[in-house]
């Protein structure tokens, strides 16, 4: 009964839907006596959604299993917690958030921009069409709302065990909802530009959604980054495997737009740049979802593979796409401003910025589709992997580092010479220059990307503490939220550098009462034990560390679970300020010795702090703006 | 061309990268250990003799799905086995609960030989002539994939005699 | 100490030096696993990549270059495991984006607006 209820409520919002896409196009030609009830009647179709949803999980809690898709991912041994989180770990439930995520953010719109500014209607009218579009794709081709009658099973399959972890439960909303937050950059442009009124650009208005927005983004993935690390067993914390490719390019293209957002408040121009990053941030999140459910790609982290259900979605994603792009295209002479950009000046550096990041994100296109058009065209499999994308993107990101310490010098709508620019960050380059070096002959690491690395992020560290020194001594502000999220991106890439210069593993194999020594750590296999727990079976193996300053346990685990007989590895992790040590065991040889993996991580939780870091810049960066 | 490619089945289970080269270097017993199998066997062969070589196991289940088809096989063709990481009795148990239709096995306890094919795992069989690797097939061979991936080759090779 | 080490462990695989070392785990972090939907030697503990590592130690010490190592495992599992494509055979990949930017820095030259 209330899996009908809820399968109706979505039903109805998707009517609704439509409904208020129809009413908002009057307003493109002219002021509308219908525009009044447009909020309204849109606040209704996003009620019945989160009712909708709000009894879907209702359900999931209390172990409806005539709903299939709670049968099939869910069960009455987990905890609520899981029940809920198992919503959103296959293909239609994911989806059904995504579309609950939508209206979320729709709701935010709905709530905080003033009803009586430029753009209100059209914007909660484009919303509500894309609202319609993936609601009909929801209930006519993957609905969560089918049935098992008349007979329903008492109990619900087990999910896959490595799903019963909190940060993998949190990591796909969080996501979401960065994703999806970028709909209202595009929702807002795409009427702005359908409606064809050149004159004024308030994008400030929507600047602060769509930084909110990049923070949940950001945090989705950072958070992805941690799990994988300390749950996978092999010390990695990005794999550039496809999936986490295609959350990269929105990210990237989700920092180009923040820059262009920040611009637009000290500049008139460069409105085609940033009209453009909207559509793009968007519709790459949006292929970004229809990869991962098609089954084009091979990836551990693949939902549905299913090629009908990605024809769908690559028709709707291409219908929602084209139709601003078409517009864009068609207008983009009036877009340009009358000036043109200075050389050397602020816009000048920024869109140089936004150059970058376009690389950035065609390089990883490149890398994703080329094996696909490899096999397609010439049955030829070809991987692209770490390698690749490494090798590209240092080069990159050190370009980046310097442009943007350049750009501190540059002035705004004014031509620099290249002399003053470079003149500023001399000294920063020089103090730069001696401490790389001091470090690399400490660590006796010599490669370019280590040097590199090390040289642009301390170039950074180096510039805004000048910066600091000289406002305090002219008694001028600095521009503090910029100067953080700034300093994160350098911390960024000094973390990884560091990483991946220091870090190191060594393979043993080891029966119990065995010793060996690693690094400045005298280990012990003390003992095998085994244990019993609900659903698995645990094989845990303890290993006693000690060092002249410490001495510790760790427990990794083999763990083996009923239902799916699956069985996996539990990594054991001694966390110190600077480094990690991190152990697992493998397979039993022959010998009857087990394979030991130890590790020695440095600065990986420094990473997620640097990613941290810049969320807190961009936070902080919304504070004292009249304009939501 | 996504259309395309989702039209697309899944992966060529022909190992092409493989096909026309020489059988490496090995030194392993037969399963029963009545006789050393080096490859010599191979290279000492008469001039075209196909020889079908195909590598299972006893934890294998897809081998067991496969073994009916082999022991129709097992008749037409030359049938010699590579058992991959088993233990040799278990191996023999499989044998004689099931049939054994291979003139005989190469016992390769740590797959060393079967790495140096190529071989990621169980069921896959070679197509072996004159000291070369004609095809390697990654995965459970019936009669329909025999029939298409095979019998062309075997033919062909009977037609130059 | 009260007790006495009975054992020592082995080190699964004892390197000549420490070059050879980390050319081995650079080596394994390039190569597929061959069974394994996607993801490197060192993420697999698959029995058939724990075979391939065991393999590519014994290259090593053997004496293999690093390329020649990536042929071994080319020639046997086939172009997609190694996840460097090789430049010679790939230039569109590795060009194109050098092409990219600089026509992107082109455009952003001459408009400017």
């Amino acid at each position: 009964m209330i899996g009908e209820i809820s399968h109706f409520m979505s039903f109805l919002s998707g009517l609704i839907f439509l409904a208020v896409f129809l009413l908002s196009i009057p307003m493109y030609s002219s002021s509308s006596s219908l525009q009044r009830f447009v909020p309204n009647i849109f606040f209704v179709a996003v009620l019945s959604l989160f009712l909708s949803f709000s009894l879907f999980v209702y359900l999931a809690l209390t172990d409806d299993f005539s709903m299939r898709y709670i049968a099939s991912h869910s069960n009455t041994n987990l905890p609520g917690f899981y029940k809920v989180s198992s919503i959103w770990s296959a293909h239609e439930g994911s989806l059904f958030l995504w579309i609950v995520f939508l209206g979320l953010w729709g709701i935010i719109f709905w709530l905080f921009y003033n009803s009586k500014e430029d753009l209100y209607v059209e914007t909660l009218g484009i919303i509500s069409l894309i609202l319609f579009l993936f609601l009909a794709f929801l209930l006519l081709v993957s609905s969560p709302f089918e049935r098992l009658l008349p007979i329903s099973p008492f109990e619900g399959n087990d999910i896959n065990p490595v799903l019963q972890d909190p940060a993998l439960a949190i990591h796909p909303p969080m996501l979401y909802l960065g994703y999806v937050g970028f709909i209202i950059a595009f929702a807002f442009n795409s009427a702005y530009l359908i409606k064809q009124d050149f004159t004024e650009y308030p994008v400030a208005r929507i600047k602060n959604f769509s930084l909110i927005a990049w923070a949940f983004l950001t945090l989705g993935i950072t958070l992805g980054s941690w799990w994988a690390y300390y749950e996978l067993g092999w010390g990695g914390y990005w794999f550039w495997d496809p999936v986490e490719n295609v959350a990269l390019m929105p990210w990237l293209a989700a920092t180009a737009l923040v820059h262009m957002l920040f611009v637009s408040n000290q500049s008139k121009s460069i409105k085609a740049w940033t009209i453009f990053l909207s559509l793009l941030v968007f519709a790459l999140s949006l292929f970004g979802a229809f990869i991962v459910r098609s089954g084009i790609i091979d990836s551990v982290h693949s939902f549905a593979n299913d090629p009908t259900r990605g024809l769908y979605l690559l028709l709707i994603s291409s219908v929602i796409v084209s139709i601003p792009l078409f517009y864009y295209l068609r207008f983009l002479p009036n877009l340009f401003s009358q000036q043109s950009i200075k050389v050397l000046s602020k816009e000048y550096f920024i869109s140089l910025n936004n150059v970058l990041f376009l690389t950035g994100i065609f390089i990883i296109f490149l890398g994703v589709l080329y094996p696909l058009f490899m096999e397609f065209f010439f049955d030829d499999r070809i991987s692209v992997g770490a390698p690749y994308y490494n090798l590209l993107f240092a080069p990159l990101a050190f370009v980046a580092a310097s442009t943007m310490v350049l750009s501190t010098e540059s002035l705004w709508s004014r031509p620099n010479s290249l002399q003053e620019i470079l003149r500023g960050s001399l000294i920063a380059s020089i103090a730069s220059s001696i401490v790389t070096v001091i470090i690399a002959l400490l660590t006796d690491t010599f490669a370019w990307w280590f040097l590199g690395g090390l040289f642009f992020s301390l170039l950074i560290f180096f510039k805004y503490l000048q910066s600091v020194i000289i406002s305090y001594l002219d008694q001028t502000k600095v521009n503090v939220a910029s100067m953080i999220a700034h300093f994160g991106f350098g911390m960024l890439i000094m973390t990884i550098s560091l990483n991946a210069a220091l870090s190191s593993e060594k393979t043993f194999s080891m029966k119990t009462g065995s010793s060996a020594i690693f690094a400045d750590y005298n280990f012990t296999f003390d003992n095998l034990s085994k244990l019993s727990k609900s659903n698995h079976d645990v094989l845990e193996a303890t290993f006693i560390f000690e060092d002249d300053k410490n001495k510790f346990l760790l427990k990794p685990q083999k763990r083996k679970y009923f239902t799916r007989g699956e069985i996996t590895t539990e990594s054991a992790i001694k966390i110190f300020p600077l480094h990690d040590v991190y152990i697992t065991i493998g397979e039993q040889q022959t010998s009857g010795g087990w394979i030991v993996n130890v590790q020695l991580n440095y600065y990986t939780r420094w990473i997620w702090v640097a990613a941290v870091i810049m969320t807190l810049g961009i936070l902080l960066s919304m504070r004292k703006k009249k304009y939501v | 061309m996504f259309i395309l490619l989702l039209d697309k089945e899944a992966g060529d289970p022909v190992n092409l990268d493989r096909t026309r080269s020489a059988i490496p270097e090995f030194n392993l017993d037969s399963l029963n250990r009545d006789f050393p199998v080096t490859s010599q066997f191979f290279s000492e062969l008469e001039k075209d003799t196909i020889v079908v070589m195909n590598v299972w196991a006893s934890w294998c289940i897809s081998c067991a799905i496969e073994h009916p088809f082999l022991m129709e096989l097992e008749s037409a063709v030359n049938l010699i086995g590579l058992n991959y990481k088993d233990d040799r009795d278990d191996a023999k148990n499989w044998l004689l609960a099931k049939g054994d239709p291979y003139e005989f096995s190469i016992h390769d306890p740590n797959g060393t030989f079967a790495l140096d094919l190529g071989v990621s795992g169980a069921p896959e069989t070679f197509l072996i002539v004159n000291n070369e690797v004609v095809l390697h097939y990654v995965g459970i061979v019936n009669q329909d994939i025999w029939m298409n991936y095979f019998d062309p080759m075997v033919q062909e090779i009977f037609d130059k005699k | 100490m009260i007790f006495s080490i009975s054992l020592n462990a082995e080190e699964l695989f004892d390197f000549q030096d420490l070059q050879t070392e980390t050319r081995y785990y650079q080596l394994i972090d390039e190569i597929r696993c061959p069974k394994c939907t996607s993801g490197s030697l060192a993420s697999s503990n698959a029995p058939v990549s724990e075979d391939l590592k065991k393999k590519i130690f014994e290259l090593l010490e053997d004496g293999y270059t690093d390329q020649d190592i990536r042929n071994y495992v080319v020639e046997r599992f086939g172009k997609d495991s190694v996840y460097q494509p090789k430049f010679s055979e790939n230039i569109f990949l590795w060009l194109a984006p050098l092409v990219f930017i600089i026509f992107l820095l082109s455009i952003f030259h001459f408009v400017r607006r």
